[in-house]
């Protein structure tokens, strides 16, 4: 898992790796992690944007990418 | 003794030479509370309406606001505010560094600057005593040496500034005031208008040294700054990678403007991003007045280009601007052309917008070699853009004509060119795509500064349950989260609340990346003043900002139908791939602003405030301003 920005902290302590029941969402991958669903924006999956829907498989990388308002 | 607020108006009058302290008592500061909204107190009572915006008719409000100088993070700021040469509008823009604190502890409250001087000046401030000097030896230095130089002269390095460059010399519409070096002041032409004064700067300095102000509760404060030091996971991110993070999450979701708004994607965005520029040219990292975060970027560079760490480094903003917006994804030259930004006192969006514009107009034969003294506006040349920004700062050759800003040189070049000047009442769009978030580009239209993004709800940022919509919710908890793309008038009540709180933000003088929520900057007003405020009368300091604001461009010549929107951004994005970006629907957009008059209690469809609206807000008195009464 790479957490982007502010979502770091949401990280598992010392691990950037998760094991997940069988037919998690990357949605509810966040909600295990206490992400709330507004908290990020996008996701992706192996380096490609995904719908926060997509259910995950054995070795993905998953990234999730917080909103910005600029600055 | 008063907390928060010294009572004291420096009134300056270059064209008499006289100074004045004007006394305010609790009331007015409770009223109006600093910053902007104090700003366009003395800009409708005491502007000359109608005047030029570059005459000495204009008036330069800089204002701290009754929590700046406070001993915790994010009130390290002020605004500063005047009739806009860029776009004959409010001018309102805000700065952090530590000016704003020192003016505060150094027994001001705002200075309010009128007229023209006969030559160069500054203004020079200390433990409430103030005198203009001349500037003469200042005029024509850039950012940096002028802070060095007046450093020297006045014998101590701690002195704080509010410094232009050459670009507000030389009346670049959207020149830039430069706050302690490397903070801005950037939107809207304010350094213009300093320029226009013959005020080169202002030195201030508080022998009292910081965290004297005078504080009802300071228990009360200290615990916003513990809170503050207990959560600093929160900002870690910006701590980590400042707002340049913005590249790599817009780019990824197709909102990363580029090729002048044409594109959301830009193929090079990952040399611009943050976490390259940390692992690249950051030396360290800077901060504000009071402020634990250190979000501010510190970069340094030898080659291909000599980078000064004096002046800090790109934000996203700039990234964006000086780079996707043009084409350029070299790093290195998107961070000299944002030192020069700061060394002449230029807003870097402005920049790197009429420029993009121009290279538009230069693909499309709406400009050419002739046009430009020989030069070929390619996307990506980044040579060409570093010695764009010197040649509009000095308004050399063509860069005279990219000085005007895009709106201007749209009108110059002829209408074929209009399509493509990326702007909102002459003000160019931040790096912001509406298409990907739709109250963001009716919050462009609405914005009484033009477009800007500061003071706009960020429809990504409410997409679902999150701190964001908490914050909201502290206002109205019945807001439920929206999709991106939906405009309807349940969007705009998101639209409307966040609005009026980051106005406040804008009066109080805070920062918005600090964390804090609306509650707790309630209790930090109130520890600090010693009042009781609550959430609504906070979130009304805010709407009395932006209504005041519309009387102010209503009486200097705007209606209704300068709330306008690019063309372009009704039409697709070029895209590689499917993105989250859907165009605006033009009757949306309509309704949507519609809507908005009518939460606001304005007239419809003029979207004029009326007289029961500017009573019900305390100021009545602003309804004898309006040229035709709602």
């Amino acid at each position: 898992m790479r957490l982007h920005g502010e979502l770091g902290r949401f990280a598992p302590r010392g691990s950037s790796e998760a094991d997940v029941p069988e037919g998690t969402s990357i949605a509810q991958l966040a909600g295990l992690l206490g992400i709330r669903s507004g908290e990020y924006w996008l996701a992706g999956i192996n380096g490609s944007m995904v719908e926060h829907s997509r259910v995950l498989r054995p070795g993905d990388e998953v990234e999730l990418i917080p909103p910005v308002s600029g600055g | 003794m008063t907390h928060g607020y010294n009572g004291r108006i420096l009134k300056v009058d270059l064209t008499a030479r006289r100074l004045a302290v004007e006394h305010r008592d609790e009331a007015f500061f409770r009223q109006y509370v600093g910053g902007r909204a104090l700003s366009l107190y003395y800009l409708l009572n005491e502007m000359e309406a109608g005047c030029d915006p570059l005459g000495p008719g204009n008036l330069l409000v800089f204002a701290p606001g009754v929590l700046t100088g406070a001993p915790v993070s994010g009130p390290g700021r002020n605004g500063v505010a005047a009739k806009s040469p860029l776009t004959g509008a409010l001018a309102s823009a805000e700065g952090g560094g530590f000016f704003g604190a020192e003016l505060k502890h150094a027994g001001f409250d705002a200075i309010v600057v009128s007229g023209r001087a006969s030559s160069p000046v500054y203004l020079w401030i200390r433990d409430g005593e103030a005198e203009l000097r001349d500037a003469e030896h200042l005029w024509g230095m850039a950012v940096g040496e002028c802070e060095d130089a007046l450093q020297a002269e006045l014998g101590d390095r701690a002195v704080r500034t509010a410094i232009i460059g050459p670009a507000g010399e030389n009346l670049v519409r959207y020149a830039a005031v430069v706050n302690d070096r490397s903070h801005f002041a950037g939107r809207s032409g304010v350094g213009a208008v300093m320029g226009s004064k013959l005020l080169k700067a202002i030195a201030v300095r508080s022998s009292r040294g910081n965290n004297r102000m005078a504080i009802a509760d300071p228990a009360g404060v200290r615990q916003l700054v513990t809170w503050m030091r207990e959560h600093l996971d929160l900002v870690a991110g910006l701590h980590d990678t400042g707002t340049a993070y913005g590249v790599k999450s817009l780019n990824a979701g197709g909102g990363l403007p580029s090729f002048n708004f044409r594109a959301g994607r830009f193929e090079h965005a990952e040399p611009l991003n943050g976490e390259t520029m940390r692992d690249t040219i950051l030396i360290r990292r800077d901060t504000c007045a009071a402020c634990t975060v250190r979000c501010k970027r510190v970069v340094e560079a030898t080659e291909p280009y000599r980078i000064s760490p004096e002046y800090g480094g790109p934000e996203y903003e700039s990234i964006a601007a000086l780079g996707s917006c043009v084409g350029v994804g070299d790093p290195l030259v998107v961070a000299k052309t944002n030192e020069l930004c700061a060394a002449y006192g230029l807003d870097s969006i402005s920049t790197g917008a009429t420029i993009a514009f121009a290279m538009e107009c230069f693909e499309r034969g709406l400009l050419t070699e002739a046009d430009t003294g020989g030069l070929a506006l390619k996307w990506g040349d980044g040579p060409l853009t570093v010695d764009l920004v010197e040649a509009i700062a000095y308004r050399r050759g063509f860069g005279d004509r990219l000085a005007e800003g895009s709106a201007r040189l749209a009108e110059s070049i002829g209408e074929a060119a209009r399509p493509y000047a990326m702007h909102v009442k002459g003000q160019e769009l931040p790096m912001h795509e509406p298409r990907i978030k739709h109250a963001h580009g009716v919050g462009f239209s609405l914005s009484p500064t033009g477009a800007d993004h500061v003071h706009n709800l960020h429809d990504t940022l409410v997409r679902g349950e999150s701190r964001h919509l908490d914050l909201v919710r502290s206002f109205d908890p019945t807001l439920q989260p929206m999709e991106t793309t939906v405009l309807n008038e349940d969007k705009m009540r998101l639209y409307y609340h966040i609005v009026h709180y980051w106005h406040f933000l804008d009066c109080a003088v805070v920062c918005l990346f600090l964390p804090y929520s609306p509650q707790q900057l309630v209790d930090l007003v109130n520890a600090v003043t010693g009042w009781d405020v609550d959430l609504d009368e906070i979130r009304r300091v805010g709407e009395r900002s932006i209504t005041l604001a519309r009387v102010f461009n209503m009486r200097e010549g705007l209606t209704a139908a300068d709330d306008t929107l690019p063309a372009r951004m009704f039409e697709p994005l070029l895209q590689d791939e499917p993105v989250t970006a859907v165009p605006l629907q033009r009757e949306h957009f309509k309704a949507a602003k519609q809507a908005y008059y009518r939460m606001m209690g304005w007239s419809e469809p003029g979207g004029v405030p009326t007289r029961a609206t500017l009573e019900s807000l305390g100021v009545g008195w602003a309804a004898d301003q309006l040229p035709v009464p709602a």
